[in-house]
């Protein structure tokens, strides 16, 4: 009752004081017990006037009665010193014993310090700002309803409260202070679904309460709200469908979203590194595409970008203009003169800080394993001391030019027989030119090559053992070729020889060829291929792994160049000769950019697989038979932090059989702390004396850079169960906390006052009429 | 001078006074003081002859033209004629004796107040030549005087009030009746009373008397309290005159409407006693003496006038 009442007084206890309402009855009944008496003569006129005025008396002793019993429930009212909460505050603190759950947004656009208003302007964080709601928030339980618990939640860690308080007494306004004073934004993305999840889980489990009210503190960013739409998941539709679910019939959950976000802030970043081809080669310039998108609402003009790789800087690079909303896409050519762990570290220098409100995510860093070479095998069906009848004596000449310029290619030739007693290991790509047969034993070689990310060319010929081929190679989908082979088909004679007619130009292996280009490659005759049975042009292919990329003119439109992903590799089939027996290829400009490229696309990928978002894992492979499983990380602040030592886990490779998995176990190190941003180096020590450097990046997340945020509206209708409050100025909830219970016990004694009046004239009146 | 005498006509003064002649003799000189004419004189009355002064006459009477002519003092002689008697009717029922347990010194009981009014009426009467008689009644006559203008008599009348007990209720209906028909000769009737009985009774009563050719003034003497109804703190009010009858009230409250009641049955008595033409004196027992006194000296002038 006690607890009931301080929700709206400030001494409940004076409330008792409205025991005192009985003490004018009491004088009431103890007057009538004392009085005079008198011996009266004209009794006949009293009694008269009493008979008549009974009623009216007891009605007019009944009114003065109350009205004094009203005046004591005032006074002692005013006593307790009432107040009530302003409108606002009433809709955010609910009832008695309510939960109160404050989920503070503290992913990176949290730092964002709007810059536009740069003279005097206001230099807090959204993040400051959120910090003040939380207080805001503690200080209106504090003052409205003490009989609730408040639980305090960074997004970036929904497990468990930062600070759960039982009440909300000073002492606990103090720890929540001093919880605020720790916090700080992280390098992470939002990640509202998840938290929100989490919460819900902890609230569905452990609450004791009747009420909850959810205050979600955040910039409100649309594109994390949309992804939080996006996952959506049971009870309902919208970002907030967890708490939604957990609702229930009794609808118990309120949320309050509190938007703390700098509405003209803008910002500048560069989202994304991406490499054209998935080699590095040392030595061989390697292409990058920088995207840098501004989210402010002016055009920026001459962006500079810092750019860097292991021990150098290269000079800046400066795009021209990028307009409002746009994002530039930039390319960046580095050539890596070592092999080994190295990378790309692009920064945004200087110019428009003005418009950058977050600085986290104007540097982003790419992490490349650049490779000495791509070592290619290439398997000699037809050998011969004549260079010009041997097989591969074109395609080695091609991948592997005369001259200066390094194509990063280093070929070996060996001869069919000889496959068996290669280590496959050592090399990227395989090249099977004309090859009769492959023996089983060879066979489940290349398949475990291609399988651990290994490169495999196919190409056709006179020699090729069909039956074989589809026994082996293809084995009904399970093999390397993508497809079977029917038989030999020759260009009818005196008839026009076949031309490639069609091919995907955006496949990496025929980039080369599109627009003017495109002719050379129409250019190419064909005299004999390899009919493959394939399923005509336009059908559905997607069940089968096979994708077909280049078709010749022949009735069938068949297959010429036949993709098929393999493990993590993959087998690229041509249906016709590697040198000019079946064709005149090798003749025509477009054989060489053909064949390198085809090379360095099944190539073993170099770029890194590593880099991964602030707060994601972390994984670098360990390969048990290479390297010990005790490996180093230095993060970024080495060497200020030491270095972190992991054991790696060991695992099967994925996608491989069982007996090729015992074989060639590969394990993994994995790290989850990656809360700062930068360069990771994982140090692996060689079982035979060395060490191995790996390069890993944790960069923020791209979408967390654009600051605009969701609609008010798009916020309100977050969900369709739930009762959603939105504050759009954190301003009007300090208010309401100042203001957050007006006291009215001066009106109370004003009223008191007035009714004293009131009495004393109803009495007098009473007791004087006529 | 004449405001020491005049003094004596507040209730308040009087009733620090214990001896009822006294009393009477005050109010009257106080009242006679204060008039212009002395009521004394000039009122019917005859000359009948002279007689020779003689030490101790009064020397008003000295006839001054004879002692003119003859240089002798003479004494002009009247005839003393009564030409008014005064039936003095005085109620002595407990009603009367409020606020007698209020133990106030100051304060007259109406009965007090009543019988100071009767005897300075016998007092002034006397002195006028006139006759007073007295009739004192509760259920039934208790005093009875016949009107007589001696100073002897004004001594009987005097005692005979003194002498009255307040100790039985009224009962006008027994009463009042056989009251009128002691009335024989022509005479005046003051009726002294708080009147606190019925109207049906009174009303009729005080007509027939008036129609047998009697000249009346009524009291009504009633307690200030009575008149104001002062109380303010709750009130247990037990019935003089029936102690069975016992209210406890808030005095405030039934203020009004007490009044109203009160007011009403003056009322119907003053109109009855317009109608009829009987003077009607309301009387408080806080109002000074000589209102009541000049009352009856204008209904007796009106009663000379009308027998002239």
């Amino acid at each position: 009752m006690i607890s009931w009442l301080s929700g709206f007084l400030f001494n409940p206890w004076m409330a008792a004081g409205a025991g005192a309402v009985a003490s004018p009855i009491l004088i009431h009944i103890l007057s009538r017990r004392r009085y005079q008496r008198v011996r009266w003569a004209a009794m006949d006129f009293l009694l008269d006037a009493h008979r008549r005025n009974r009623r009216r008396v007891r009605l007019e002793q009944l009114i003065l009665l109350a009205l004094r019993c009203l005046i004591v429930l005032l006074l002692a009212f005013a006593f307790a010193r009432p107040f009530f909460s302003s409108g606002l505050l009433a809709s955010l603190v609910g009832g008695s014993q309510t939960e109160h759950i404050i989920i503070l947004d503290d992913s990176y656009s949290m730092s964002a310090v709007s810059r536009a208003t740069s003279a005097g302007g206001d230099r807090q964080s959204s993040f400051d700002s959120g910090k003040a709601a939380v207080e805001a928030i503690g200080r209106l339980v504090a003052e409205t309803s003490a009989g609730d618990s408040i639980s305090l939640y960074v997004m970036s860690r929904p497990d468990e409260p930062i600070l759960s308080a039982p009440g909300a007494s000073d002492e606990d306004r103090v720890r929540l202070t001093e919880a605020l004073a720790t916090l700080s934004t992280t390098e992470r993305g939002g990640a509202w679904d998840a938290a929100l999840r989490s919460i819900s889980r902890q609230l569905a489990t452990t609450t004791s309460r009747a009420n909850a009210v959810v205050y979600a503190i955040s910039d409100f960013q649309r594109s994390d709200w949309r992804r939080a739409e996006g996952e959506a998941g049971t009870g309902g539709k919208g970002p907030l469908a967890p708490l939604a679910a957990l609702n229930g019939e009794k609808d118990s959950v309120r949320c309050v979203l509190v938007n703390v976000g700098k509405a003209s802030a803008g910002n500048i970043a560069v989202t994304a590194i991406g490499a054209d081809r998935p080699q590095s080669v040392a030595g061989v310039p390697t292409r990058f595409q920088v995207s840098v998108a501004n989210y402010s609402s002016t055009p920026l003009r001459d962006v500079e970008l810092g750019v860097g790789i292991e021990g150098r800087r290269l000079p800046p690079m400066v795009i021209r203009e990028i307009m409002p909303g746009e994002t530039a896409r930039e390319p960046v050519e580095v050539t890596y003169e070592q092999d080994g762990a190295n990378y790309l570290d692009v920064e945004l220098v200087g110019a428009a800080s003005n418009l950058d409100s977050v600085g986290l995510d104007n540097r982003r860093i790419a992490s490349v394993d650049v490779a000495p070479a791509i070592r290619t095998l290439i398997v000699d069906g037809e050998p011969s001391s004549d260079q010009y009848r041997d097989e591969v004596f074109l395609l080695k000449t091609a991948l592997r030019p005369a001259g200066r310029a390094t194509s990063g290619v280093e070929v070996t030739v060996v001869e069919e027989g000889e496959i068996d007693e290669v280590d496959l290991s050592s090399f990227q790509v395989v090249v099977l030119a004309n090859v009769s047969r492959v023996q089983r034993a060879a066979n489940d070689k290349l398949r475990a090559f291609v399988d651990s990310g290994g490169g495999l060319i196919i190409f056709g010929g006179d020699l090729v053992d069909v039956a074989e081929f589809n026994a082996t190679m293809y084995d009904d989908g399970r093999g390397l070729a993508p497809l079977p082979i029917a038989g030999v088909a020759e260009a009818p004679a005196g008839a026009d020889a076949v031309a490639i007619a069609s091919w995907d130009a955006s496949h990496p292996t025929l980039q080369a060829f599109d627009g003017p280009t495109a002719d050379l490659l129409r250019q190419v005759r064909i005299d004999a291929y390899l009919r493959v049975e394939s399923p005509p042009p336009g059908e559905d292919t997607s069940s089968s792994t096979a994708v077909v990329i280049a078709r010749t003119n022949d009735a069938f439109q068949s297959p010429l160049i036949v993709e098929k992903a393999f493990g993590r590799g993959r087998t690229i089939f041509i249906a016709t000769s590697a040198d000019q027996e079946w064709n005149d290829w090798a003749s025509n400009f477009s054989y060489l950019p053909f064949v390198l490229e085809t090379t360095q696309y099944v190539a073993r990928p170099t770029t890194s697989q590593r880099d991964v978002l602030a707060g994601e894992t972390l994984r670098c492979e360990v390969d048990p038979h290479v390297v010990e499983p005790a490996v180093v990380l230095r993060t970024p602040a080495y060497p200020t932090d030491p270095e972190i030592r992991l054991n790696a886990d060991e695992r099967p490779p994925p996608g491989g059989d069982a007996r090729a998995a015992a074989s060639s176990l590969i394990g993994e190190v994995r790290f989850g702390d990656t809360e700062h941003c930068g360069r990771y180096e994982f140090l692996l020590k060689r079982l035979n004396g060395g060490t191995i450097r790996r390069f890993a990046s944790v960069n923020p997340d791209p979408t967390e850079a654009d600051l605009s945020p969701a609609a008010t509206e798009t916020l309100r209708g977050a969900s369709d169960r739930l009762r959603v409050e939105v504050i759009d100025d954190p301003a009007t909830l300090a208010n309401a906390a100042d203001r957050g219970r007006t006291e009215f016990w001066w009106p109370l004694l004003l009223m008191v006052a007035a009714m004293m009046m009131v009495e004393q004239g109803l009495a007098w009146r009473f007791g004087s009429r006529g | 001078m004449a405001n020491d005498a005049r003094k004596y006509l507040k209730p308040e003064l009087l009733a620090r006074i214990g001896d009822l002649e006294m009393r009477a003799r005050l109010v009257v000189e106080g009242f006679v003081s204060g008039m212009h004419r002395s009521p004394y004189h000039g009122v019917s009355v005859e000359f009948a002859q002279h007689k020779e002064y003689v030490a101790g006459d009064d020397l008003r009477h000295l006839d001054w033209r004879v002692f003119g002519r003859s240089d002798r003092f003479y004494i002009k002689q009247y005839e003393e004629e009564t030409n008014l008697r005064l039936h003095i009717v005085l109620d002595s029922s407990l009603s009367m004796r409020y606020p007698e347990h209020l133990d106030r010194d100051d304060r007259l009981t109406k009965f007090e107040y009543a019988a100071t009014l009767a005897a300075s009426l016998a007092f002034l009467l006397t002195h006028q030549q006139d006759a007073a008689g007295l009739i004192i009644f509760d259920d039934e006559i208790r005093a009875e005087a016949p009107p007589l203008s001696s100073q002897g008599h004004l001594r009987l009348l005097v005692e005979r009030l003194e002498r009255a007990r307040l100790e039985r209720a009224n009962d006008p209906r027994a009463t009042l009746p056989h009251i009128a028909g002691r009335l024989h000769r022509r005479s005046m009737v003051a009726l002294i009373s708080d009147l606190l009985f019925d109207v049906d009774v009174l009303i009729p009563t005080l007509e027939r008397i008036r129609h047998a050719g009697h000249e009346v003034v009524v009291f009504h003497t009633l307690d200030h309290d009575e008149r104001t109804f002062p109380f303010a703190n709750n009130t247990l009010f037990e019935g003089l005159e029936a102690p069975d009858q016992q209210i406890l009230v808030d005095p405030q409250a039934l203020r009004s409407a007490y009044l109203e009641a009160l007011s009403a049955h003056e009322t119907a008595i003053r109109r009855a006693c317009s109608n009829s033409r009987i003077e009607f004196v309301s009387l408080s027992t806080a109002d000074p003496l000589d209102v009541a006194l000049r009352a009856y000296l204008a209904a007796r002038m009106r009663q000379v006038k009308a027998g002239a």
